[in-house]
């Protein structure tokens, strides 16, 4: 299946539209930066603290309030104030709850500075035409374009250009198998800045679904100089992977991606970057 | 040009901004001939439907001339006379394939927002929520239409503006609420709300061949508009004891076959549960005051249908157990416009549908903010203003 290649100016503009990863990123994920203990234990025991000043707050409102110097008041004649207090004191309790849980559900490490996820989706082609969409360098360069440059050196190689502020990091991948509707999978040249591992794979989906394409994603920065790359990717590397599913989605079933950039609006000079 | 923007809670300006450009292979652009309100943009304005942009335009429900198309679109071209659906949809993915274009999966750039409130994401819609896309709505001189083959539906020359405008939204909206209780023919439907929407599930629902169609609101106007333009019975919640009641004794004991929710999130009622909701609403504790969706599901008839439209955040005080042991059939979408408008405008070629009486009063884009303002408040019998852009 050809891919119709859009217009090709717009392309790298896309990611420009995005937000900063750390606000994009919620999903819960495998990821294998070091932990600070010292921090998640302090964040814990701040949370607990939270939770009961909420629940005091709640339960024994006038002593609380005479405690910490904005009492005594009379509830009777105050009402606003008592049910502002209240919903102060729940809104003190559950936030506090919210971060303990947060904290909670993002443990779950692995080896330092390795990244490690994988992601699914479903795309109503068979899984020889996703093969086939995948392999033209061209598909895998827009799939990419929101985080990473990405050009064909060779029918078989690619290399990863990821702009940033202070340097450019850049690395090489070759295909490493190959099975046509079924499997691709890249792996950074020896050598490389980077030891990546990517591979997409294909199966048909049940009924009139397409196919499950799974996309997996493996980093190892190796050396502490490449922890840049880690940092960058280990901020939102779920979220990384899922957007290229999309993209990619999108591009083999309609032959564009969905975008809102460069579109008019009332702020930076009347129109969106 | 000139757009209608969002730029706080309550805070609407016509701005001069940016003309829109082609982006994508599919787009084109339409010069916007009319627009209009709906109820769901009174959520956004609001703040209940985040998040937004200071600077979005907004607007969803318009019609216009196409003025410039990409290269990859094959069927719409310049001059063309179109109406738009809300719903963006790309007509490949399994969802459009399957006539569930509301929740098409390629049109929504922001997925990620949808997926985390909703589980999945929807389809991208004009000038709503960024959750939706964030596209640039229709309150505009121009407005990008993505997907132009499949959005843009030719309006035929007898039909006036004001006749083919509501086929973007509120027709279709209403007439998916109505053939959410199909089959239809011989039954007894009680619609909740009678604005644009609701009026347009009356309409729909004789369209399809109920029976009787019973409407309830509490605007004399509006109870009028049902009567005398739609021919429903109807029922003014402020002037009876129990709007359960008095459908029970309308339908000899049994209740409504289907009831259909037009009001959602901003429901205006007369009980305890309402207090209780606009208490919450104002503590930011919770979104939605469900009173008409909790009447809805009392009200139906054992083994009937209840059929969503009105727009819904996040409800509690579900009355989960009425649903569960009458046995009730819950149907809900966003707008799956591009399904019925084939037969819609047929509809209204043949003269059998002429929502024109909707367009109460009539702005220019410039005065926008105080078409807003009245059909909030609903001045004046104010059902749906309608904007000329100059």
């Amino acid at each position: 299946m050809a891919l119709q290649d859009g217009l090709g100016e717009t392309r790298t503009a896309e990611g420009r539209g995005q937000k900063p990863l750390d606000e994009r990123f919620t999903s819960i994920e495998r990821r294998a930066r070091k932990p600070s203990d010292v921090a998640e234990e302090l964040t814990r025991v701040l949370g607990w603290i939270g939770v009961c000043l909420g629940l005091i707050g709640l339960t024994a409102p006038r002593r609380f309030a005479k405690l910490i110097g904005i009492g005594p008041w009379r509830f009777s004649r105050r009402i606003a104030t008592k049910s502002r207090f209240a919903a102060a004191a729940t809104t003190v309790s559950g936030a506090a709850l919210v971060a303990l849980f947060g904290t909670k559900h993002r443990r779950g490490e692995e080896r330092p500075g390795v990244v490690e996820v994988e992601r699914s989706i479903t795309i109503r082609r068979s899984p020889d035409e996703l093969y086939r969409a995948v392999r033209d360098p061209k598909s895998l360069e827009r799939m990419m374009a929101h985080f990473a440059d990405v050009r064909a050196t060779t029918p078989s190689r690619v290399r990863w250009t990821i702009p940033g502020p202070l340097r450019t990091i850049e690395w090489e991948t070759e295909v490493v198998h190959d099975h046509p509707g079924e499997l691709v999978e890249w792996e950074s040249i020896p050598g490389a800045a980077i030891k990546s591992t990517l591979s997409l794979r294909f199966r048909p989906a049940p009924e009139d679904w397409g196919s499950e394409a799974r996309l997996r994603l493996r980093i190892d920065p190796g050396n502490s100089r490449l922890r840049t790359v880690s940092r960058i990717l280990g901020g939102a590397p779920s979220h990384l992977l899922a957007t290229a599913l999309h993209r990619f989605k999108s591009l083999v079933e309609t032959g564009e991606v969905p975008t809102i950039h460069r579109q008019p609006a009332a702020r930076n000079g009347g129109r969106d970057n | 040009m000139r757009a209608l923007c969002w730029h706080g809670v309550n805070d609407l300006r016509v701005d001069t901004v940016a003309d829109p450009e082609i982006v994508n292979p599919h787009d084109a652009i339409v010069r916007v001939t009319m627009s209009t309100t709906c109820g769901s943009d009174l959520h956004i304005i609001e703040g209940y439907v985040q998040p937004m942009q200071a600077g979005d335009v907004i607007g969803h429900e318009f019609m216009g001339e196409v003025v410039e198309v990409g290269p990859e679109v094959k069927n719409v071209k310049k001059g063309d006379r179109v109406v738009v659906p809300s719903f963006i949809v790309c007509k490949k993915c399994w969802f459009c394939e399957h006539e569930l274009y509301g929740l098409c999966d390629n049109t929504n750039p922001n997925w990620d927002l949808q997926e985390r409130k909703y589980g999945y994401p929807t389809a991208g819609c004009y000038g709503a929520s960024h959750a939706f896309g964030g596209y640039a709505g229709a309150h505009a001189n121009y407005v990008r239409v993505p997907f132009a083959d499949n959005d843009c539906f030719l309006v035929p020359d007898g039909l006036r503006d004001e006749q083919a405008i509501f086929l973007s939204d509120a027709v279709p909206t209403g007439y998916m609420a109505a053939d959410f209780c199909s089959p239809v023919r011989g039954k007894t439907v009680a619609v909740w709300g009678c604005g644009a929407v609701g009026l347009m599930a009356q309409k729909s629902a004789f369209l399809l061949g109920a029976e009787r169609v019973i409407a309830i609101d509490r605007f004399p106007a509006r109870l009028a508009l049902a009567r005398d333009a739609i021919g429903a019975e109807t029922i003014n919640y402020e002037e009876v004891e129990s709007v359960l009641e008095v459908l029970k004794e309308l339908t000899g004991g049994r209740g409504p076959d289907a009831c259909i929710d037009a009001v959602g999130m901003e429901a205006h009622g007369t009980s305890i549960e309402y207090g209780y909701d606009r208490v919450k609403q104002a503590l930011h504790l919770v979104t939605d005051r469900a009173v008409a969706l909790r009447e809805a599901i009392l009200a139906c008839r054992k083994g009937g249908t209840v059929s969503v439209v009105g727009a819904y955040g996040v409800t509690d005080s579900f009355p989960m157990g009425a649903v569960l042991h009458k046995g009730l059939t819950l149907r809900s979408a966003p707008q799956h416009g591009h399904a019925y408008l084939p037969r819609l405008l047929e509809h209204a070629v043949r003269g059998e549908l002429d929502p024109s009486f909707l367009a109460t009063h009539r702005f220019s884009l410039e005065d926008a903010p105080r078409g807003y303002d009245m059909f909030k408040k609903k001045q004046d019998g104010c059902v749906r203003p309608v904007f000329i852009p100059s």
